[in-house]
């Protein structure tokens, strides 16, 4: 649904009136957030999109809802939230619930790990009553969901499969979604490759529908992470230039300029439906095919069945993959599983034994200089991962990953100590006499990943392929970059941060990724584009930037096109159409593009 | 083939008399077996003090001039192998003007550079011919000690003009950028001596290039029973882990040396101990004992391998309840799968700790040992 049709549908019901004695307000349907931010990366580990008061240091505007509560007399409120620091120190995420602008007793974000945390009681008089979060610090405080009963003892579920059947029993949802759309193709995920597919598919005329799960498309390139992209377009570049960004210093606040000319640009194929904040959270195949993927609005918590011939994964985490039993890997393999050692690097290149140290994620920040001095708040809670490092700039190489963390199923512990890393070491930079006017402009909240899922394909793309420079008949996408791949220094210099990553570079002219590495070995109508295509995870090092993954959208979008003409599956356009699938992708580089909108 | 065809197009103007002052130079190639000065700069833990010989051990080639260098190897007093070094005679060249450049430079034994020393009469000079100041040695030797330099992945012409003066190639409306190779132009000017970008440029792919692997794949052919325990003892983390890397088995029951590495390696060295420690070793209560007494005092990953290596030696876990709270997510729900496997009843002092650890307040994974708890 679009943004707009959404705010007309909050618009149009702006009271909730609810008739139980009990009911539970999700945080992030609130219709005014202020500056509180939805938050949706975590659904799979803690069970719902949530808001975040990210204001470095700055409380950020209170977000509110009004609601209407039937049963007169006293009602007892809680909140589902965290304290996402605990330890001897405030917590840094501290809020208040205020209701008709009167606060609830008891500040929340106190608690360790996700739960509910009780707030305090109101007497209902059967008015409307508005409900506002009052953030107290601007460092994160989290809410995910408030709930008002009138049993003070009520018993509620903290997390899991009880949660999950507590909340569809209190919202009363169907088990399935109940509307259903088709396309040709279903795309999930709006990062460059996710792009990429859903405009070559859509030029060559399938309807195409392109789930994302935010306001705004580019994944790692948007404006709210902020890398720029790198690599070569191939034979794509007509495509990819519409979605690519300038070469600014990551972070850089002209990702904001370059995102404009990306939404413009996506959204002048006529063919694309846009699904902007919605996330997928399930693929449901039979006989190893996918029937459907269902999606839920980040906000509203509405949901719809996708459905279509043909699907692409561009998630950068191979959730469809994952969900529909593809094969995937994670980690990373042992030397021997591919022999991709690096004699000159050894264990920190390829290890041993295989084990979970994959690159890691990042957050970054920007800062300037104002005109005058600026203070910025103690933060004992983020000393203990900053230590002494200080800093007013961020990099590529603050990153985190460790043997013991998931980049999927640790992510939000992931991203929270890469917040602790930024406010500390600015927090310690600050304390310098010369850093007095520094001012933060801006700091992520969306984990910058580079490495999770690999779906596994018919081919597997490793490190041999860039050192022989292997050409495939299938050869779809190119790349000259160097293989990069990082470990953390603290492997070796146990006293560095163990937020501080270091790159090793192997460079060896060009090299091809061949189409079957693009479509998953075994779900025979699933296409995978993006960091989760099929590589060993030094095969990821070279072509994991995001001109590269934009490539692979292309050549998969393009391939799903003539699966549609011939009514097959991907491997058999490698295995019966290949001739034409490389003509087209020479022919379409001289496509017109669509007018703008 | 003819040396000065062989020169690339920048080198084709050299002036003769550069190239006489480098042919005479040479003959410090052919009769220098050993070093002629005292190194100016040596990494720690290296001394040079006790060379008894030197052998030629082979020749290495410079790409970019197609000059060859000897190699030496030098031992120690006690006939043992102690650091290659060769005496380096190379052109730098500048707008056609090319001096010698003379340094006699020093590798370790796995082929990491070590030092280098100067001619009292040939210092090292920057473009305008000043002689280096002792923080450009400085400078420069910490630029030759980084494996992984940015100028392994850039061409000179990448990075600056032929003045030496920075094109500003790697800028974006005027600020400095990276993400191009992993450095900004700031870390670059940092790690590079003003003026002398040529010469760090030349040195660097001398030290990191062809004779650096040669040593590397030299290695098996002179190490022995004595290097191995030379290595293991001698504080170098590269040293340690090769060392680690080539024991089998047996090896580890001579513990002492091991858990001396254990305790003052990096973390890969910890965790390549652990991965080769044999199980039938690790059952033994003279090593796992001293192993899991460091437990608090380890980084994550030797935490978590300790953890895991726990059902060999399940009499170290009763007392790791004392660090609950100093356990990641994961690594606790390792302990506590550990703790279940070992059945029975807990022993008090573990109930005690787990109970304390889940009423704690601050701790944030206090619900995990609840659950736990719940029979
Ligand atoms: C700090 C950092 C620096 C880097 N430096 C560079 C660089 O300089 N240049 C460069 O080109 N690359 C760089 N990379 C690598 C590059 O950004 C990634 O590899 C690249 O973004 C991969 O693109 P993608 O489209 O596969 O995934 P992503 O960019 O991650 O996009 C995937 C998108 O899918 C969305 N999504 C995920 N799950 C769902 C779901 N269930 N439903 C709906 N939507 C979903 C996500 O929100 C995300 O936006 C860097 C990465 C990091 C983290």
């Amino acid at each position: 649904m679009n943004q707009f049709l959404f705010l007309f549908l909050l618009a149009l019901f702006p009271v909730t009136v609810f008739g139980q004695q009990d009911f539970l307000l999700e945080a992030e349907s609130f219709p005014t957030p202020g500056g509180w931010l939805t938050d949706q990366q975590f659904v799979e580990q803690m069970g719902s999109s949530y808001l975040i008061a990210h204001g470095s240091g700055q409380p950020v505007q209170d977000a509110s809802a009004e609601i209407k509560l039937s049963e007169k007399g006293l009602y007892h409120v809680w909140a589902r939230t965290k304290n996402w620091v605990p330890g001897n120190w405030e917590a840094p995420g501290r809020f208040l619930i205020e209701i008709n602008g009167k606060s609830l007793s008891n500040e929340l974000g106190l608690s360790p790990g996700w739960g509910w945390e009780y707030a305090g009681s109101i007497k209902n008089r059967g008015k409307t009553l508005r409900i506002s979060l009052r953030d107290l610090t601007g460092f994160d405080g989290r809410c995910d969901a408030i709930y008002f009963s009138q049993d003070r003892e009520a018993v509620l579920p903290d997390g899991g499969e009880a949660l999950a059947e507590w909340r569809k029993e209190k919202d009363g949802s169907p088990e399935a979604p109940e509307t259903n759309k088709a396309y040709d193709l279903v795309v999930t995920g709006g990062g460059i490759s996710g792009c990429a597919a859903a405009m070559a598919a859509a030029e060559r005329g399938l309807r195409v529908a392109l789930i994302h799960d935010r306001p705004v498309l580019g994944g790692n390139a948007s404006s709210e992470i902020r890398v720029h992209t790198l690599g070569i377009y191939g034979k794509f570049a007509r495509l990819l230039k519409l979605i690519d960004t300038e070469k600014y210093p990551n972070g850089h606040p002209d990702a904001i300029k370059d995102q404009q000319k990306r939404d413009d640009n996506m959204a002048s194929f006529p063919n694309i439906d846009l699904y902007l904040n919605w996330r997928a959270y399930d693929a449901v195949s039979a006989d190893n095919q996918i029937r459907h993927v269902d999606a839920r609005h980040t906000r509203t918590n509405e949901r719809i069945r996708f459905s279509a011939p043909l699907y692409v994964d561009a998630t950068g985490d191979g959730w469809i993959g994952y969900w529909a039993g593809a094969e995937f890997s994670y980690g990373r393999e042992s030397v021997d599983t591919y022999g991709e050692e690096w004699d000159k690097w050894g264990e920190v290149w390829s290890p041993e034994e295989a084990d979970n140290a994959v690159m890691g994620s990042s957050i970054l920040f920007q800062t300037r200089v104002a005109e005058k001095p600026v203070a910025f708040p103690e933060v004992p809670w983020a000393a203990p991962v900053a230590g002494e490092h200080a800093a007013v700039a961020g990099e590529w190489y603050w990153e985190f990953t460790r043997d013991d963390l998931h980049q999927i199923d640790d992510a939000e512990e992931i991203r929270d100590h890469l917040l602790r890393a930024i406010y500390g070491s600015y927090a310690n930079a600050k304390k310098l006499p010369e850093n007095a006017n520094y001012a933060i402009d801006w700091v992520g909240y969306l984990v910058g990943k580079r490495e999770s899922r690999r779906l596994v394909g018919d081919h597997i793309f490793t490190f041999n392929d860039v050192r022989n420079n292997t050409p495939f008949p299938d050869s779809v996408v190119q790349e000259i970059r160097a293989v990069d791949v990082h470990y953390q220094r603290n492997l070796l210099e146990e006293d560095t941060p163990d937020f501080l990553s270091e790159a090793l570079f192997y460079r060896n002219g060009v090299y091809f990724i061949p189409y079957r590495s693009l479509y998953s070995k075994n779900i025979s109508n699933l296409f995978m584009a993006g960091r989760n295509f099929s590589c060993s995870h030094i095969g990821l090092g070279g072509p994991r930037v995001m001109n590269t993954c934009g490539q692979m959208g292309a050549a998969v979008g393009f391939a799903a096109s003539l699966c549609k003409k011939y009514g097959v599956g991907p491997r058999a356009i490698y295995e019966v159409h290949l001739k034409e699938y490389m003509q087209l992708i020479e022919d379409q580089q001289e496509t017109q593009l669509p007018e703008k909108r | 083939m003819n040396l000065l065809e062989s020169i690339s197009e920048r080198y084709r103007k050299p002036c003769l008399s550069a190239f006489l002052l480098w042919g005479l130079g040479a003959w410090w190639m052919l009769v220098a077996g050993l070093p002629v000065n005292k190194p100016t700069h040596l990494r720690s833990g290296f001394k040079l003090e006790t060379v008894s010989k030197s052998e030629g051990a082979f020749l290495f080639l410079n790409p970019d001039t197609s000059i060859t260098h000897q190699m030496n190897l030098l031992y120690s007093s006690e006939g043992e192998p102690l650091l290659y070094y060769a005496a380096i005679n190379t052109p730098v060249c500048i707008d056609g003007i090319c001096k010698p450049v003379l340094v006699e430079m020093y590798w370790d034994l796995l082929g990491d550079y070590v030092g280098y020393g100067e001619y009292p009469n040939q210092p090292l000079t920057k473009y305008d011919h000043d002689p280096f100041l002792s923080e450009d040695h400085e400078k420069l030797h910490g630029l030759l000690l980084d494996r992984n330099s940015i100028l392994d992945r850039k061409s000179l012409d990448d990075l600056y003009d032929l003045r030496g003066v920075s094109q500003d190639k790697i800028a974006y409306n005027g600020v400095e950028i990276d993400g191009i190779s992993g450095a900004t132009k700031k870390e670059i000017t940092a790690s590079i001596v003003s003026g002398a970008l040529y010469s760090c440029y030349r040195l660097w792919y001398l030290a990191h290039g062809d004779a650096s692997r040669k040593i590397r794949e030299n290695l098996p052919a002179i190490y022995s029973d004595t290097l191995a325990r030379q290595f293991l003892r001698s504080g170098q983390s590269t040293y340690r882990y090769y060392a680690v890397r080539q024991m089998e088995g047996a090896d580890f029951a001579d513990f002492a040396p091991v858990m001396n590495v254990f305790e003052e390696g990096n973390p890969l060295v910890r965790k390549h101990i652990l991965k080769k420690l044999p199980d039938s070793l690790l059952q033994q209560s003279d090593i796992y004992g001293p192993l899991y007494e460091m437990f608090p005092d380890l980084d994550n990953g030797s935490k978590t391998l300790l953890l895991k290596k726990l059902p060999l030696a399940p009499a170290a876990a009763p007392p790791l309840s004392d660090h609950l709270i100093e356990m990641s997510r994961n690594q606790l729900l390792i302990y506590l799968k550990q703790l279940a496997k070992s059945g029975g009843q807990l022993p008090p002092e573990v109930r005690d700790n787990l109970e304390e650890a889940a009423q704690n307040p601050d701790f944030i994974y206090a619900y995990l040992i609840q659950d736990f708890l719940i029979p």
